[in-house]
């Protein structure tokens, strides 16, 4: 579902991303771990058609993303890290908004639905999302995603600046979406979060994925030792 | 797509209370200054309308009269106001709006049309042409401005992308949004207008008014489609608003207040204009250097005298079966108006080509070719001045010579100046009835701004359509 082939992105002498193989099947929660700069952002914004690889491909869906990028994103969903949307407008609008803008028109029961059940408290729907805290604005995001009913799901950080209840419920809602069939690649630096939710971890550094892991491989203490050790 | 992203850009708007107020500030001002305008146009036209009837009850009411008295005596013309000076009034104050007709002497207003070129009629009186050309187009630099920048640090941008939208369908979107703003607030003046313009009948008779105001409210569509996607597409380009805000309203201040004065300023420069004395003092001198009906030791007037006589075969004036001054002043007339004609004509060359040169600026500066346009479309810019003027010349030269040939063959004779007309007779010669040109002449006149403008649109459209507009642009 979301695979890169020989993946390169290169800012002048600078291999942002360097020779990245990857292949995430439907269900499958990758994680990609790493420092800052090691690529995880990167390596979204290409499947995200954010930025052009240098050389090699990313597929969605059998798509190839550079030569069709509006084609691959009618399979994909994406939650960035910054998730403030639209302030002035409310949690329910912004849904709509973001629906519409992907082609799907959902009527204002349908609309809650997705926002109840991406575990949006049902009295703050119509409320303004400037006045929502960064959990509940990941849930509108989440449910943005589900709306779309994309097959690929890429989030950036999604759980920074999130409470531990925030964090949980927001893993609950992952697992729920990867048990759908979607397949999922998160970029964190959630050590534990990753161990969590994903079905493989992979890390990250100077732009090339240098070890990949079964989650149920290793407890989370011994996933963060692997972890310093390789970065 | 776009409609959404139409839809959606109005909603924040709305929502933001600094921009609906202003919105609402800018159409509450445009809805006062159209409705002022038309209180004033209504004023001006009624004082025009009156005195030039007075004036014809004058002329009718002269009394038997002699021919060439009466051509002393003279009369006034007033131009016609534009209906459409109640949204752009144009030149009109500083050109004049009448003009004394009579025998001998052509007065003229063609100095103060130059004041097209000055910036007092630029920067004058609070009207509606002024809000459209100055304040609306601020008030989509406000809306504009920070339009990319906004969604960029809400992450909201990246997500719109991801769902599916084109960077250059966002562009659209966001530009059409502006511009739909602007279209909103012409569609408030387009209506007022429709329903002033309906409650004077008698004032809006005929195709051409409707065309104009048509021609206009689609000039000021146009000029803010060129706003809002160089606005939109700026912002686009500069990450940071301040940085987009302070080069929009850098282009903001540059196109409308210096470059018109600048060029304004290098037109005269280029073809500097004769002052009123200095015009005047040319004028009499070449005429007293020829004819003058009063002079008959006059060179040329001999010349003409002998001509006449050999004409008649008689060798006294006293003995022609004509009024010899009757003859003797119109072809001073003829004198004359060969001196009007080539001083007038130069004046007219200069003021068109300093017309020019600020229409060729128009290619810099579009603003130059919406001021130009508006001016013409309200038949209130200099061309129009002109044609009036021309106008009006020809009616005295009709009026004048009729006179001339009645003292000369209406049954007078030589050094007959008690001689009268009776006063049915002046009843009887044609008023003057001025025909302001049509929407296709003035536009005519203003080829190369209609050229610029479009030239400035089709840009902007290929700006719009260069690869470089990537989602990676815009992020």
């Amino acid at each position: 579902m979301i695979v890169a082939h020989n993946l390169s992105k290169n800012y002048g002498e600078h291999h942002a991303l360097n020779n990245l193989n990857l292949n995430i099947a439907p269900g499958e929660i990758f994680c990609l771990l790493g420092q800052n700069g090691a690529g995880k952002t990167t390596t979204i914004n290409c499947f995200l058609g954010f930025t052009a690889p240098s050389a090699g491909k990313a597929e969605i869906n059998g798509i190839d993303v550079a030569s069709d990028p509006q084609g691959s994103k009618r399979h994909l969903a994406y939650l960035p890290e910054v998730v403030m949307l639209y302030p002035k407008l409310s949690g329910l609008e912004n849904l709509d908004y973001f629906s519409r803008l992907a082609g799907f028109r959902y009527s204002k029961n349908q609309l809650q639905e997705f926002l109840l059940k991406a575990g949006l408290p049902g009295d703050s729907i119509n409320r303004y999302v400037g006045t929502y805290s960064k959990g509940m604005r990941q849930k509108v995001g989440i449910a943005i995603a589900t709306a779309k009913q994309a097959k690929a799901l890429f989030l950036d950080e999604p759980t920074s600046g999130l409470d531990p209840k925030a964090s949980n419920d927001f893993s609950i809602l992952l697992k729920t979406l990867a048990q759908e069939g979607v397949a999922i690649l998160m970029a964190t630096h959630d050590i534990f979060r990753a161990k969590d939710v994903a079905t493989r971890v992979g890390i990250m550094r100077e732009g090339q994925l240098v070890a990949t892991h079964a989650a149920t491989e290793f407890s989370a203490t011994e996933l963060e030792k692997i972890y310093l050790e390789t970065v | 797509m776009l409609v959404q992203i139409i839809q959606n850009e109005w909603r924040i708007a709305w929502r933001e209370r600094q921009l609906s107020v202003l919105w609402i500030i800018i159409g509450g001002l445009l809805l006062f200054a159209t409705f002022s305008g038309w209180q004033n146009f209504q004023r001006i036209h009624h004082e025009r309308a009156e005195a030039a009837q007075l004036m014809r009850q004058k002329w009718e009411n002269q009394g038997d009269q002699n021919p060439h008295s009466s051509a002393h005596y003279g009369t006034y013309v007033y131009k016609p106001v534009s209906i459409l000076h109640f949204l752009d009034p144009g030149i009109d104050k500083f050109a004049g709006v009448s003009l004394r007709l009579e025998g001998h002497v052509q007065h003229g207003l063609a100095f103060a049309a130059a004041s097209e070129q000055s910036s007092l009629s630029r920067f004058g009186d609070l009207h509606t042409g002024l809000i459209l050309q100055v304040l609306v187009p601020l008030l989509l630099i406000f809306v504009a401005f920070n339009s990319f920048q906004r969604e960029r640090s809400s992450g909201a941008l990246r997500l719109m992308l991801a769902q599916g939208t084109a960077p250059r369908s966002l562009l659209w979107g966001k530009i059409l949004a502006v511009w739909s703003m602007a279209l909103a607030l012409l569609l408030l003046v387009l209506v007022l207008s429709g329903v002033l313009a309906l409650s004077q009948p008698q004032l809006s008779q005929g195709t051409d008014v409707w065309l104009r105001l048509l021609g206009l409210t689609t000039l000021y569509a146009l000029y803010y489609f060129l706003i809002s996607a160089m606005a939109v597409q700026l912002a686009a380009a500069i990450r940071q608003p301040a940085l987009s805000l302070l080069s929009l309203l850098s282009i903001w201040v540059l196109s409308t207040v210096i470059l018109p004065k600048v060029v304004a300023a290098s037109a005269e420069q280029q073809k500097p204009l004769l002052g009123v004395m200095q015009f005047n003092e040319q004028m009499h001198e070449e005429r007293e250097k020829g004819l003058n009906g009063h002079d008959p030791e006059d060179a040329r007037s001999k010349r003409f005298e002998r001509k006449i006589l050999a004409k008649y075969g008689v060798d006294d004036p006293s003995k022609l079966p004509i009024n010899y001054d009757g003859l003797l002043m119109q072809e001073d007339e003829y004198y004359g108006n060969a001196v009007w004609d080539k001083h007038f004509g130069l004046l007219n060359r200069d003021l068109r080509q300093q017309a020019q040169y600020t229409a060729w600026s128009s290619f810099v500066n579009p603003f130059q070719a919406l001021r130009n346009l508006s001016l013409s479309l309200a038949n209130a810019d200099l061309y129009q001045h002109l044609h009036f003027q021309k106008a009006a010349e020809m009616y005295r030269r009709t009026l004048i010579r009729t006179l001339n040939e009645k003292m000369a063959y209406g049954g007078s004779k030589t050094g007959d100046w008690d001689w009268t007309v009776p006063e049915a007779w002046f009843s009887e010669l044609e008023d003057f009835n001025y025909q302001a040109p049509a929407m296709a002449w003035s536009l005519q006149q203003r080829t190369l701004e209609l050229v610029a403008i479009a030239a400035w649109a089709l840009l902007l459209i290929l700006l719009l359509w260069m690869p470089w507009w990537k989602a990676e642009r815009l992020l």
